[in-house]
């Protein structure tokens, strides 16, 4: 069942914007923590919102490579997907792509803005 | 542990650890600049987390030096930093090499009961990159910085490394790059794009290089600056033996360039005139491409010094915001080692 107003996503972008209200009035290391306190929350924000649309795009995209990530990385370390470099490479770069569009979209080269 | 039974006195309440650093700090200074010695002008200037920094006026008659505290207050598990000691006979070493460093003035010793610590002089001057990258009186420091910081390098890389054999049995020394994912996997984190970036760092060794006393995280915020140039270099926690151009690489790092990247050497200059000073200063030519080498190590280092702020953070090692955003911020790193290995970063 439902439940009530606000949901998730704007409890999260109601705490937001009181730390970036209060965020003016500290100084020195509590303005900088206030400051990552926000970006965190943001964060949270876009993974809520992109989060399973992303994981499932990824899930598909894995083919026959592992959708774990620490099976994948196992893997990798061990060099048997050496000889598979370029498929490798473009699938983990698509899942490093995913995982700036969640914590800063704008870091990335105009190539990979595009959604 | 001892209860305080009911009827007892209650213990006399414990000096704020503050108080009895100072007055430990005091009874220092007099074992070693006499009683008529004292100490003046204390200020905290960090308080927590792994260290202790206190600032001081050693007053001797009428002479005052400002100096500073610095005190390991606590060891991370598997921590990559070295030890305060060996930090201390580096800074001897570095100095003794015409590096510019802070003076260190004494270490402590286990009757001065301020656990592992030492005391250097001051430097006055900015640490923070913003600042040095885009205030304006700071620009004739900019202009050197490439020229200062080759010959720095290149006077460090000529310590005869058997002067530091100290550090020849740290993870560093040993194989860096294995050191790293020994402490990724203590972390338990999992990275593909480190793995493929170590791959490739295994297919693509460079020869065996000769071997040098390395500062290990020599960059823009790790130095004291004037509008003149380079002050000291602090921050020798990290240093290890291994190849000189690890610290070349460290110093390239895009990381450092804090969105200058048509100023590659930590957003202040030209990668042609850093190589120069360096090859001038050490007598060694620099390969550019195993410079790249180790700036694609360099962002697994980096990678691996976010994730373990972020390993101290949610093990409640150390919880902070600061060292949570550190979690969410290694991807950043990941997709700019990527962009760099695919050719479209430099």
């Amino acid at each position: 069942m439902q439940r009530d107003q606000p949901d998730v996503s704007e409890i999260l972008r109601t705490v937001k914007e009181f730390v970036d209200d209060i965020t003016e009035q500290l100084g020195g290391q509590e303005r900088y923590h206030a400051m990552c306190a926000s970006y965190l929350l943001a964060v949270a924000g876009r993974e809520l919102a992109l989060g399973p649309t992303l994981d499932a795009n990824e899930r598909s995209a894995a083919g026959a490579f592992p959708d774990d990530v620490a099976e994948l990385s196992a893997r990798l370390r061990s060099g048997e997907l050496d000889a598979q470099w370029d498929a490798a490479f473009a699938l983990v770069l698509d899942h490093v792509i995913h995982k700036v569009r969640i914590s800063k979209p704008e870091h990335l080269h105009p190539l990979h803005q595009a959604v | 542990m001892h209860g305080v039974r009911p009827g007892m006195n209650a213990p006399a309440p414990a000096l704020d650890p503050l108080a009895q650093i100072t007055e430990r700090l005091r009874v220092a200074v007099q074992r070693r600049f006499g009683a008529q010695s004292a100490v003046d002008r204390i200020e905290v200037a960090t308080l927590g987390g792994s260290n202790r920094t206190l600032l001081f006026d050693l007053v001797e008659g009428a002479a005052r030096r400002r100096l500073v505290f610095r005190q390991e207050t606590y060891r991370l598990p598997n921590s990559p930093f070295i030890p305060p000691q060996p930090q201390f006979r580096l800074l001897q070493i570095a100095q003794g090499h015409g590096v510019p460093v802070p003076t260190p003035v004494f270490e402590f010793e286990p009757e001065d009961e301020l656990d592992r610590g030492y005391v250097v002089g001051y430097v006055a001057g900015e640490t923070l990159p913003r600042r040095l990258l885009l205030d304006a009186c700071f620009a004739p420091a900019r202009a050197v910085f490439c020229a200062q910081a080759g010959e720095i390098l290149g006077r460090l890389h000529s310590v005869d490394p058997a002067a530091a054999a100290f550090l020849a049995t740290t993870p560093d020394s040993q194989d860096p790059l294995a050191a790293q994912l020994a402490r990724l996997d203590y972390y338990g984190e999992a990275h593909p794009a480190l793995e493929l970036a170590v791959r490739w760092l295994e297919r693509h060794r460079p020869a065996a290089p000769r071997r040098v006393l390395l500062h290990g995280d020599f960059r823009n915020g790790n130095m004291i600056m004037g509008p003149e140039g380079i002050r000291a270099v602090l921050d020798w926690e990290c240093s290890h033996l291994g190849a000189p151009m690890e610290d070349l690489g460290w110093l390239c790092l895009r990381s450092w360039r804090f969105g200058h990247h048509d100023l590659p050497v930590a957003g202040m200059g030209l990668r042609a005139e850093f190589y120069a000073a360096y090859a001038d200063a050490s007598g060694y030519a620099v390969d550019p491409e195993e410079v790249r080498w180790w700036e694609i190590f360099g962002f697994i280092r980096w990678m691996v010094l976010n994730i373990m702020q972020a390993h101290g953070h949610w093990s409640g090692e150390r919880r902070s915001p600061a060292f949570a955003a550190c979690g969410r911020n290694t991807c950043l790193i990941e997709y700019e080692l990527l962009m760099t290995l695919l050719g479209h970063y430099a």
